[in-house]
């Protein structure tokens, strides 16, 4: 009875009163209690009568039902598909309502007043009662009276015409429908809905890639997770669409190639495509480098949520100096300045191959001019890896890689004709210590004596002869770019 | 993509004759003779000995040092006698494993360099104050310059089948190397057990018969326990208990043989008769016992404060 009904618009038509948004009455007026039940019990009797006629009703509706269902059905399918057609052709994202109850406040007015103080609403009756009293029953100066409070249906006080016979004077309650102040987002505002007695706001989402950064190896694969998400956590009962792109930072991972944009492969994101949560994975090149994942979310607050992948080897390091050997290649000015990298157990290896070149009786070649049996010079020590390893490119073009050399565990040494090479006489000696010192358990170092790679079946094609040169079929001409490529240790 | 050709196996027909003798300061002489077949299709370039102990002792071996005063790196070419300076030694030692091995010092690869079919060299050697024990040499063949040798990004498995046929290109043959160590100070019951690992070995290598071993394995058990217990009597009891079980196939195995024989003779007779043990097992057994008690008596008279002078010689087949 003391409940608040909202009024429906038929209801409102009926007592001529146009309401202002999100306002209601909460009873019609009634001076007295008794005139008040009398009411409610002719109400009763008319749901009776409608009853009745809704009973009536029931058995035409029965025969009609299965004609009117298979029609409806082609109907909602046919909204269905204009939806889907329209989003289609629309391009426009389908939005989610975020909806919460309204706040009920109340206020009290005494029935000739009524709309006067319809903007002192409290959050509670009792307190909307106190509130009417001090400012309207008191303020207006009338003789004296008591305050009594809210009694659950009516805010009362002593009535001043105590004579008249009547108790005590009520004022009636009336309610109006706030939306609160929203926890998540608060720059966006609620808007009440009357029709559905709601608060609804447009649903935001924000975008999330997990983990946001990752270290994997040239060629390897890791699986990421976009996540959209409501502002507080939830899923969206919506699909919001995600946009996934690959990029990489130019003159990363060791290949100064002077790019201003990065021509390098990107590496390959897939699904490119999806929406809400779904798991993206990105499939790195041979190349190392920096690459960035970016999952963009139009209809969340921060667009695009970022992921950093780094593409390496790890735990490459510079290959300590020493007066062993010495470096060769990597010039400054060149791409790949940084050229002599290498796993610390590889460039350990490199050391003791050095130091058994050195250092060996074996390797002393006569001298034709003093026909004295000398040392070598040291090994010339030209590519080992890049900084984070990955493909080596030579000609910085992308391709045309080193034959490994992607692992820190494998190096060039000059053995050409050019200063600090080995001596060809010494090819098949170093080679045997090859097998002593990097043979690992086989005993049988992998390694290459390395011609220009040339074009297979290229007339210019210098190969390995018997006698240990790289000559051209065509020319004769010894190659200047001979040289041994070692595996210094077992791959991983 | 990179084509491998593999290249033949060896094609030698080598023979390799041990020798074992102790020189002074229970320092042991290890030689070896070296012989291709006449009917050899390659001159032999390498003899190998992989796989020996990571301890294994060499003398004379040079050790350049660290600055952190590790030992860097250990250099064998000094350590390892040759026949003449057309060979040179080399070697590494790693964490797993020693490595030796002589080479053929060839300015090339041409292939008509080595050790040629038919000839045979003495003189390949090294002195160590490990024990003998039997291990296999590797014996390569001149098969001229290596051919492409693949590689892979990652050890594939072809790459692993390519390094198993690579790591087979060689005629194993059974020589005597330090595989026995020698504790310092000397302690007959560390030594004998050290003998007795390596002997366990022998069944699996077709060098002695199960059932052979295991009366071996029963009677160098008890030999170490007894000088465990300070009871060398008792022990050389044993000794000379399994002195007798390895005489029973190889009766002349303590002869005295002269330098040029190389124990050639005794291995005609022992052929056709079934063996119970290796004749190169049974000397190396022979010598590493015969070691222990000669150190003992040594011991005895260091004792009585006299002093042995003896040497002693034996051949290994
Ligand atoms: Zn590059
Ligand atoms: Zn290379």
């Amino acid at each position: 009875m003391g409940q608040c009904v909202r009024l429906t618009e038929e209801t409102k038509k009926i007592i001529g009163i146009q309401y202002s948004k999100g306002e209601a009455m909460s009873t019609l007026l009634f001076w007295a209690t008794g005139n008040r039940q009398q009411a409610t019990g002719n109400r009763q009797q008319a749901t009776g009568n409608r009853q009745q006629a809704t009973g009536n009703r029931q058995q035409a509706t029965g025969n009609r039902q299965q004609a009117w269902l298979q029609k409806h059905r082609l109907t909602r399918w046919l909204a269905k598909l204009f939806v889907a057609l329209s989003l289609v052709v629309s391009g426009e994202a389908l939005a989610e309502v975020e909806t919460v109850p309204p706040v009920q406040k109340w206020a009290v007015a005494n029935g000739v007043n009524s709309l006067w103080n319809f903007n002192f609403y409290q959050l509670s009756k009792s307190e909307a009662c106190l509130f009417f009293y001090n400012t309207w029953v008191v303020n207006a100066g009338y003789p004296p009276h008591t305050y009594i409070g809210d009694n659950g249906t009516y805010c009362r006080w002593t009535n001043f015409f105590d004579h008249l016979g009547i108790a005590a004077q009520q004022g009636i309650y009336w309610s109006k429908y706030d939306c609160p102040d929203p926890n998540v987002n608060p720059d966006v505002p609620y808007t009440y809905r009357p029709a559905t007695n709601t608060c609804e706001r447009e649903l935001k989402y924000k975008l999330t890639l997990t983990p946001d950064s990752a270290t994997i190896e040239p060629g390897q694969s890791y699986e990421f997770t976009a996540t959209v998400t409501t502002l507080d956590d939830k899923q969206p009962g919506i699909s919001v669409p995600v946009s996934v792109k690959a990029e990489v930072e130019a003159n990363s991972g060791g290949h100064d190639h002077g790019e201003k944009v990065a021509k390098r492969d990107k590496g390959k994101v897939s699904p490119a495509n999806g929406s809400n949560s779904f798991q993206i994975n990105f499939t790195s090149t041979q190349v190392s480098g920096i690459h960035t994942i970016t999952a963009t979310c139009d209809q969340c607050v921060n667009k695009t949520a970022v992921a950093k992948v780094n593409v390496m080897v790890a735990s490459l390091e510079t290959i300590p100096s020493s007066a062993f050997y010495a470096f060769i290649g990597g010039e400054e000015d060149k791409p790949h300045h940084d050229n002599h990298y290498l796993t610390p157990a590889a460039a350990e290896r490199l050391l003791v191959m050095a130091i058994n070149y050195r250092s060996q009786q074996r390797f002393k070649v006569l001298d034709w001019n003093t026909n004295i049996r000398v040392t070598p010079s040291v090994l010339h020590v030209n590519d080992a890896s890049l900084m984070w390893g990955g493909r080596f490119d030579i000609k910085a073009n992308w391709t045309n890689p080193h034959i490994t050399h992607m692992r820190g565990i494998e190096v060039d040494i000059r053995a050409n004709d050019e200063v600090g090479a080995i001596d060809a006489r010494n090819f098949k000696a170093f080679e045997k210590m090859l097998d002593d010192v990097v043979g690992g358990k086989t005993g049988r170092a992998k390694y290459l004596l390395e011609c220009t790679a040339d074009k297979p079946g290229s007339l210019l094609k210098h190969e390995r002869k018997a006698e240990n040169l790289c000559i051209s079929r065509l020319t004769l001409s010894p190659d200047t770019n001979r040289h041994y490529h070692i595996r210094l240790i077992g791959a991983k | 993509m990179i084509t491998a050709q593999l290249k033949t196996a060896t094609k030698t027909e080598p023979t390799i004759l041990s020798k074992n003798k102790l020189i002074e300061n229970w320092i042991i002489r290890y030689t070896y003779t070296l012989s291709n077949g006449s009917k050899a299709k390659q001159p032999i370039e390498d003899v190998m000995f992989r796989g020996l102990p990571p301890k294994a002792n060499i003398l004379n071996s040079l050790v350049i040092t660290g600055s952190d005063n590790s030992n860097l790196i250990e250099f064998f070419e000094s350590s390892l006698a040759v026949p003449n300076n057309q060979w040179y030694g080399s070697g590494a030692r790693h964490q797993e494993e020693l490595i030796i091995g002589w080479h053929y010092s060839a300015d090339s690869f041409d292939p008509q360099l080595g050790l040629q079919p038919g000839a045979s060299l003495k003189g390949f050697g090294f002195n160590s104050i490990d024990l003998p024990g039997v291990w296999i040499a590797q014996i390569v063949g001149n098969v001229g310059y290596h051919h492409f040798q693949p590689l892979y990004e990652n050890d594939s498995d072809v790459d692993e089948l390519m390094s198993e046929i690579e790591y087979n290109d060689f005629v194993p043959r059974n020589v005597a190397a330090p595989m026995i160590s020698v504790s310092a100070p000397f302690d007959p019951a560390i030594v004998m057990e050290n003998i007795r690992t390596h002997v366990a070995t022998w069944p699996g290598k077709q060098l002695a018969e199960a059932a052979f071993a295991a009366q071996l394995d029963l009677n160098l058990q008890a030999a170490a326990n007894a000088y465990r217990t300070n009871q060398p009597e008792a022990a050389k009891g044993y000794i000379e208990i399994l002195l007798d079980m390895i005489r029973r196939d190889h009766k002349d195995i303590d002869r005295e043989d002269d330098e040029d024989n190389d124990g050639k003779n005794d291995s005609q007779k022992t052929n056709t008769q079934h063996l119970t043990i290796d004749r190169l097992a049974a000397r190396v057994l022979d010598f590493d016992l015969k070691y222990v008690l000669k150190r003992m008596r040594h011991e005895g008279e260091e004792n009585d404060g006299k002093k042995s002078k003896d040497k002693e010689s034996r051949k290994e087949r």
